[in-house]
C-alpha cells in the first residue's frame, strides 16, 4: 500500500504482541515524523539487546554474560529458590523487598490444553539444581489452571527434605468479601491462618 | 440485539495483548464463541478466577463488528477437585479441546452444551487416571464425535458392509474393518473393541467407575485417529499425556 520500506515497518510493528495493524500504522508514522536522531536508539537498543542479553546458565533469568545480576550477587541466600513462569514475574517479587533468595524461571506452564509438557520448560534443570544446600522451593507460578498444574508438578518431583511452599493465593488486597468469585473465595477459606499463636 | 445472555463453558484461555485474554467458549445458545476479557490478567481485577478453564458461567457478551466481549460473568459451576489432579486435568483438556475443534462457531448446539458439562461433572467427581487408559475418557470423546456427526461404525465393516470379526480400525473409512477390507486399518484387539462398544453405549457416570486398562488406551489411540482424520488436526491434550 505504501513503499515497500514502509510496508515493511508496518509489518514488523503488527508481529509485537498487543499491536494490530491499526496501531502499528499509526505507530510507523508517529516513527516517521520524527527526527532520525530521535528514533535511531530504539533501532540500537533492539540490536545491542538482542546481542547482549541471553538467558542466565543457571536460572534462565535474562542475563548479560553467563550469570543473571541475582545469581552473581553472593549476597542472595542460595537456600531458597523461588520458581516463577516468565523473567518479568521476577520484578514484583523483587519489589516486594521479602525476598532474598534465588529463582528459577520456567519459560512458561504446563499446559494440556496448549500440549506444553515438561520438556517443553525448565523443570529437569531445577531439579538439577535442588541439590543439599537448597532447603526451600518457593512456586510461584500464577494462580491460574496453568500455573497450578505446574505447581502440582514440581512439586511431586521434589526430594522429600526440601520445604514445598506455594504462595499463598486469595483475596485481593483494598478488595470488598462481596465482589470475590467463588474460586478465589475457596482459595482463601483453605489457605486461611491463624492470628494468634498455635502450636504448629 | 448487541448484548447476549448465555451460559457457557469456558474451553480455553490464551493471553491477549497487555492484560486481556482470549476465551473460546461453549455457549448454551450460540455454540462455539470466541470472545475477548479485557483486564483479567491484572491481579486487581474484578474477574477473578470465574473465567478460567473448565468453569461454567452465565455470562453477558457484548457482539461488537469484527469480536466479542464479556462484560459480565457470573459463576455458575466451579469443578475444584478436576483442577487439582494432573490426569483429571488432562481428561477435562482432552474433552475442551475437542469440542472447540469438533464444532465451528455460532452453530447452537444445547446438546454438546450438556454433554460438556456433565463430562467435566464426572471427571471432578472423582477420577481414576492415567487419563490415557480411563474409560471417561474414551466416553467422553466418542460421545462428542456422536454429536459432531462422525461416530465410528461398530457393528458391521465400515468398507464392505459385513458382519463378519473386526480386525482393524480405519479412520479414513470411518470405523472397524473385516479381514477382506484391512487397506490401511491398524490391527485393533477385542479387548479395545469391546471397550469402544462400552464407550458408546454406557453413560458417562458409569464409565467414570470402570478401571482404567491397556484396551481402552488402544481404543483412544484409534478413536483420535478418527478425530484427527475429521478435525485435521491432533488433540494437544493427547500429546500432553503422551498417548
Ligand atoms: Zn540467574
Ligand atoms: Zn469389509
Amino acid at each position: 500500500m505504501y513503499s515497500p520500506s514502509v510496508d515493511r515497518l508496518i509489518k514488523e510493528l503488527a508481529r509485537l504482541p498487543g499491536i494490530g495493524p491499526r496501531s502499528a500504522q499509526r505507530l510507523a508514522f508517529h516513527i516517521l515524523r520524527q527526527k532520525p536522531e530521535q528514533v535511531l536508539p530504539l533501532a540500537q537498543a533492539i540490536v545491542e539487546v538482542k546481542e547482549r542479553i541471553g538467558f542466565c546458565r543457571r536460572c534462565f533469568n535474562l542475563a548479560e554474560g553467563a550469570l543473571c545480576t541475582i545469581c552473581a550477587d553472593s549476597r542472595r541466600d542460595g537456600g531458597v529458590i523461588c520458581v516463577v513462569e516468565q523473567p518479568a514475574d521476577i520484578v514484583p517479587v523483587e519489589r516486594t523487598g521479602e525476598f532474598r533468595g534465588l529463582y528459577h524461571v520456567l519459560g512458561g506452564a504446563l499446559s494440556p490444553l496448549d500440549g506444553v509438557d515438561p520438556d517443553d520448560l525448565h523443570i529437569n534443570e531445577l531439579l538439577a539444581r535442588v541439590d543439599e544446600s537448597v532447603h526451600e522451593v518457593i512456586l510461584a507460578t500464577n494462580p491460574t489452571m496453568t500455573g497450578e498444574a505446574t505447581a502440582m508438578y514440581i512439586a511431586d518431583q521434589m526430594p522429600a527434605r526440601v520445604r514445598v511452599t506455594r504462595l499463598a493465593s486469595g483475596l485481593p488486597v483494598g478488595g470488598d468479601l462481596e465482589y470475590a468469585d467463588e474460586l478465589t473465595l475457596g482459595r482463601a477459606f483453605a489457605g486461611r491462618r491463624s492470628l494468634r499463636h498455635e502450636e504448629e | 440485539m448487541r448484548y447476549a445472555t448465555t451460559r457457557a463453558v469456558v474451553l480455553s484461555s490464551r493471553p491477549l495483548g497487555e492484560a486481556d485474554r482470549w476465551l473460546t467458549l461453549f455457549t448454551r445458545d450460540q455454540g462455539r464463541i470466541d470472545a475477548v476479557v479485557k483486564g483479567v490478567r491484572r491481579t486487581t481485577s474484578r474477574w477473578g478466577g470465574r473465567l478460567e478453564p473448565f468453569n461454567v458461567c452465565d455470562l453477558v457478551l457484548y457482539r461488537g463488528r469484527t469480536r466479542a466481549t464479556v462484560t459480565s460473568a457470573q459463576l455458575v459451576d466451579v469443578f475444584r477437585h478436576l483442577r487439582e489432579d494432573r490426569e483429571a486435568l488432562t481428561a477435562a483438556a482432552v474433552g475442551c479441546e475437542a469440542a472447540a475443534l469438533l464444532f465451528a462457531e455460532g452453530e447452537p448446539e444445547e446438546r454438546v452444551f450438556a454433554l460438556l458439562r456433565s463430562g467435566l461433572r464426572e471427571i471432578d467427581a472423582g477420577f481414576h487416571g492415567p487419563a490415557t487408559g480411563a474409560p471417561l475418557v474414551l466416553g467422553f470423546l466418542v460421545k462428542l464425535l456422536y454429536e459432531a456427526g462422525y461416530l465410528p461404525v461398530l457393528d458391521r465393516c465400515a468398507s464392505c458392509g459385513a458382519g463378519g470379526r473386526a480386525l482393524a480400525f480405519s479412520a479414513a473409512r470411518g470405523g472397524l474393518v473385516c479381514g477382506d477390507c484391512l487397506g490401511d486399518g491398524v490391527p485393533i484387539t477385542p479387548e479395545a473393541i469391546a471397550a469402544l462398544h462400552a464407550a458408546v453405549a454406557l453413560p458417562l457416570a458409569e464409565l467414570r467407575a470402570a478401571p482404567p486398562s491397556a484396551a481402552v488406551e488402544e481404543a483412544l489411540r484409534d478413536l483420535h485417529l478418527l478425530f484427527a482424520y475429521h478435525a485435521g488436526t491432533r488433540l494437544r491434550a493427547l500429546r500432553f499425556a503422551r498417548l
